[in-house]
């Protein structure tokens, strides 16, 4: 079987401070693959690296069995769509003219989009529930409409591996479940490989197939969640102390963060 | 309401037939008006059918109007698409042509050229051009390499670098006593009365290349919009496509600049004025902006000529007075679109 991205011994950062060591790992096809780890571990940085975004040397760093060298950004665009945190955009553009842009790297040179461009960017609006939107400005969005205008514009790629940077950051918590089971539908549904980086713990281990933690720029463990949020391993990573106990909802482990009041119980 | 390629292209047509339009009828309205008045009809037949029309008019229209109406268009043109390939590619609202220090560099040059005494063409243009030249060699050596400023050092260095200039420019003024600082004046306020059919056919052949590559990367500009990462993430090579964009928008206004001395407001007013009027799609504010720009600009020279009761005033002063406060009225005014 084809990794969707294999990585060996991966380097990326300054030269004089490299952000990410020796990071090794591969992701299966299809999975839900989340990024956990503390604040400047490199999870953002390792995301990027994926998407090409940061130069980072490599003995191995193959997209689909295929060296992500060789890929023009063209063909990798149509391969790998990108979700970032937060982008300010200042200038006037509507839903639909931004979802259609995730068509351009199949398009020629001016970007005239055809009708099976239109039909799949009203389809990618219809998924992610945003075609009532879709001429309504940008800038006029709730922040949760605009997390998924972001993610209809990377499904009208018709990518075959999505990268997210802490989607449901800033999101209240009816848009993080709603984002998140978004995620999981594309999966399921279209079999795209789904790989976010999350700051919360609690959503990874409910939604993630495969949770990979970094801690100063090292892979400090990767499994499934039962395997990865046991205490142990948590409070090595963030220094902190937790509860993890089993989420009432299903068996997936639940992380609760341990106030210093209430310290003394333990 | 969906958007399908048809209908965009249509637009595009449609779009660029009317601007196309008012472009010609600003270009006909800036021939006639000038220090002797003619009936457009007669204008019209010494354009067509020369050796049918008044000898004396056909020499005043062909040496002297034509090119200097030729000449705004481009300048026009090139001003407003400058302004918005730099609002774009720096993603700020606030950019125009000069941001990047293209200005101060020509004007530098410029001035030394006048006070070495050489000819307005092609001398002071070539000096002008020799200015912006070295500025532009800096942006483009600040914005590549391996240590790459990001947008907001690449515009405060330009801040910087017109800064430097201005006090060179004002040095230079300082040790000028005779009347060179007239010229200096017009220079600096932006002029297009001294030129010939000769100068714009130069003009023409050098930016009218830049104006196809710049509609080439309409779409990416587009994308660009959206952030760096998120255009390079959709296919665009952000190395590749910056340096174009960089370069032939740098290289067309130094072209522009050296011919025309310093018009302010043009690249900021027109790119905004068209963004408020038909949206931000670069692949129709490319158009509008070309021949909008182009016709901003026949009409200010126009009102440059007209306004004065005696002789004329330096166009860049209309394009000021009529672009500051328009610029402020467009922001002031709410989005409807």
């Amino acid at each position: 079987m084809t990794h969707a991205i294999a990585i060996d011994h991966l380097f990326c950062g300054y030269t004089d401070q490299p952000v990410l060591y020796e990071v090794s790992f591969s992701i299966d096809p299809g999975s839900f693959f989340i990024i956990i780890g503390p604040n400047g571990s490199g999870k953002t940085t390792l995301l990027k690296a994926m998407a090409r975004l940061m130069p980072a040397e490599a003995n191995r760093f193959d997209i689909l069995g295929k060296p992500a060298g060789d890929y023009t950004f063209r063909s990798l665009a149509r391969t790998m769509a990108f979700v970032p945190q937060e982008t300010r955009i200042d200038f006037p553009l509507t839903v639909e003219e931004f979802v259609l842009a995730g068509r351009s790297p199949y398009q020629g040179i001016l970007g005239i989009p055809d009708a099976g461009d239109t039909e799949i960017a009203r389809q990618a609006m219809v998924f992610t529930g945003i075609d009532h939107l879709s001429s309504r400005k940008l800038d006029q969005l709730s922040g949760g409409e605009r997390q998924r205008a972001f993610i209809a514009k990377a499904v009208c790629q018709e990518p075959r591996i999505i990268l997210l940077d802490e989607p449901t950051a800033s999101l209240d918590l009816a848009h993080q479940t709603r984002i998140m089971d978004l995620m999981e539908r594309l999966k399921n549904e279209k079999g795209v490989t789904v790989v976010m980086v999350s700051h919360d713990i609690n959503l990874a281990a409910m939604y993630g197939d495969i949770l990979l933690l970094l801690k100063d720029g090292r892979v400090m463990g990767k499994g499934a969640p039962s395997e990865i949020l046991t205490y142990q391993v948590l409070e090595e990573a963030y220094g902190c102390m937790l509860l993890v106990d089993e989420n009432p909802l299903g068996k997936f482990p639940r992380v609760t963060p341990v106030p210093d009041r209430l310290k003394i119980i333990h | 309401m969906t958007k399908t390629g048809a209908s965009l292209m249509s637009r595009i047509c449609l779009l660029s037939l009317l601007l196309s339009a008012l472009l010609v009828c600003a270009g006909i309205l800036g021939m006639a008006r000038g220090s002797s008045e003619w009936e457009i009809g007669a204008i019209l037949k010494s354009l067509v059918r020369m050796d049918a029309a008044d000898p004396v008019l056909t020499g005043i229209i062909w040496q002297i109007r034509l090119p200097r109406v030729l000449l705004a268009a481009l300048v026009g043109a090139s001003l407003s698409a400058g302004g918005l390939v730099f609002q774009a590619l720096l993603r700020n609202p606030l950019a125009e042509p000069y941001i990047l220090g293209i200005s101060g560099g020509a004007a530098v040059g410029a001035i030394i050229g006048i006070l070495l005494g050489l000819a307005p063409f092609p001398g002071v243009s070539i000096a002008a051009f020799a200015g912006s030249g070295a500025a532009l060699l800096l942006i483009l050596f600040m914005a590549t390499g391996k240590t790459i400023l990001k947008n907001e050092s690449l515009l405060l260095s330009g801040v910087m670098l017109n800064a430097f200039c201005s006090a060179i420019i004002m040095f230079l003024i300082a040790i000028t006593q005779d009347a060179k600082i007239h010229n200096i004046m017009f220079w600096l306020m932006g002029d297009l009365s001294m030129v010939g059919l000769k100068q714009v056919v130069i003009l023409a052949a050098l930016v009218i290349p830049c104006f196809v590559v710049v509609f080439r990367y309409a779409n990416i500009l587009n994308l660009i919009l959206l952030g760096r990462e998120m255009a390079q993430t959709m296919g665009v090579n952000m190395r590749v496509a910056g340096a174009v964009l960089l370069g032939v928008t740098s290289f067309m206004v130094s072209a522009t600049v050296s011919q025309c001395g310093l018009l302010g407001f043009v690249g900021l007013v027109v790119p905004h004025f068209f963004r408020r009027l038909i949206g931000a799609d670069h692949r129709l504010l490319v158009p509008a902006c070309l021949l909008g720009g182009g016709a901003y600009m026949v009409l200010c020279d126009m009102l440059a000529r007209a306004l004065p009761a005696q002789g004329e005033m330096p166009v860049g002063v209309i394009t000021a007075i009529i672009g500051a406060p328009l610029f402020i009225y467009l922001l002031k005014r709410p989005d409807k679109k």
